[in-house]
């Protein structure tokens, strides 16, 4: 199963390690982002399945709204994070939040398991390192 | 002395890592928090690890390296910190990065992995593998932005060392 995926992320070096892990799955990286606004227009421009956001960016701490707005879209939202705290309660229709600092290997099973709940696939185990909203 | 009067120092220290510490992801947390706290104190520098051991350079005005060591010294995401080389300098290694961990080519991790074992202690040893690591990642960085105006902004380096 491969998918479009959009990366926000304000850490280059971070971007860069996440783009490589997603492309040795087969996935297309279909933009990166450092901010909020360039995220937005990126979304509004190009079909995105899955967001990985990340909650501080350049802007600010405005990944919280951020995957608000892009799961309204119909964009599969989960939040990278060294924060999780700040979304500790969930956040309506994102699917959950993957706590920083993670491995190649968290954010592969977990980028799989968002993958799979897309498509409404059954998947009775969510990856440990990944806290499920809903 | 430069920076209006109130000296530049660079500094070199190793520790001992408490978890895994291989990539940027692996370090992304420590990453994070220390850009604001940087770019606010005028700390520019670059981290890594070598065989589980951190290797971080930071520059900038003297007393807030100091505040900086004290905050490192309470971080439990490392122990044993030892300061191998402290000295003024003119300029910054490392402009417009409130910190940054290069992804270093094996070679690069084997060159300061010697160095360690010889017990090198001098920043003019250590500096340059992360110099070129970087010139060389700026490349890369560029190669993979597509041209795309989202991408560059967020692949250069941060202006706050500047501001």
């Amino acid at each position: 199963m491969t998918a479009r995926i959009l990366i926000i992320e304000d850490e280059a070096l971070v971007a860069m390690e996440l783009r490589f892990v997603l492309e040795d799955l087969g996935h297309e990286v279909a933009g990166v982002a450092a901010d909020a606004r360039t995220a937005r227009n990126l979304v509004r421009e190009t079909d995105i399945d899955l967001a990985l956001v990340d909650i501080h960016l350049s802007d600010g701490p405005t990944g919280v709204d951020l995957g608000r707005d892009l799961a309204r879209d119909g964009v599969t939202v989960m939040y990278m994070t060294a924060n999780p705290g700040m979304v500790r309660n969930g956040v309506p229709g994102t699917l959950g939040v993957l706590s920083k600092p993670t491995d190649e290997r968290a954010v592969q099973t977990a980028v799989d398991y968002a993958l799979r709940r897309r498509v409404g696939e059954p998947v009775q185990f969510a990856p440990p390192e990944l806290q499920v909203f809903a | 002395m430069s920076e209006a009067g109130g000296g530049l120092e660079q500094l070199i220290y190793i520790s001992v890592a408490e978890g895994p510490a291989e990539s940027a992801m692996q370090m992304s947390d420590i990453l994070e928090e220390a850009r604001p706290n940087n770019a606010r104190d005028g700390i520019t520098g670059a981290l890594t690890a070598v065989d589980g051991r951190f290797l971080q350079i930071i520059e900038g005005p003297p007393a807030k390296l100091d505040d900086l060591l004290g905050r490192l010294g309470k971080d439990a995401r490392h122990r044993d910190l030892d300061i191998l080389e402290r000295r003024q300098v003119l300029g910054r290694d490392f402009p417009g990065w409130d910190m940054v961990s290069p992804r270093l080519m094996p070679a690069e991790v084997n060159k300061l992995a010697v160095l360690l074992d010889e017990d090198r202690r001098d920043l003019d040893a250590y500096a340059p593998v992360f110099v070129e690591a970087l010139m060389r990642q700026g490349a890369v960085l560029e190669q993979h932005a597509h041209g795309s105006r989202a991408e560059a902004s967020s692949l250069a380096p941060n202006s706050h060392a500047e501001e």
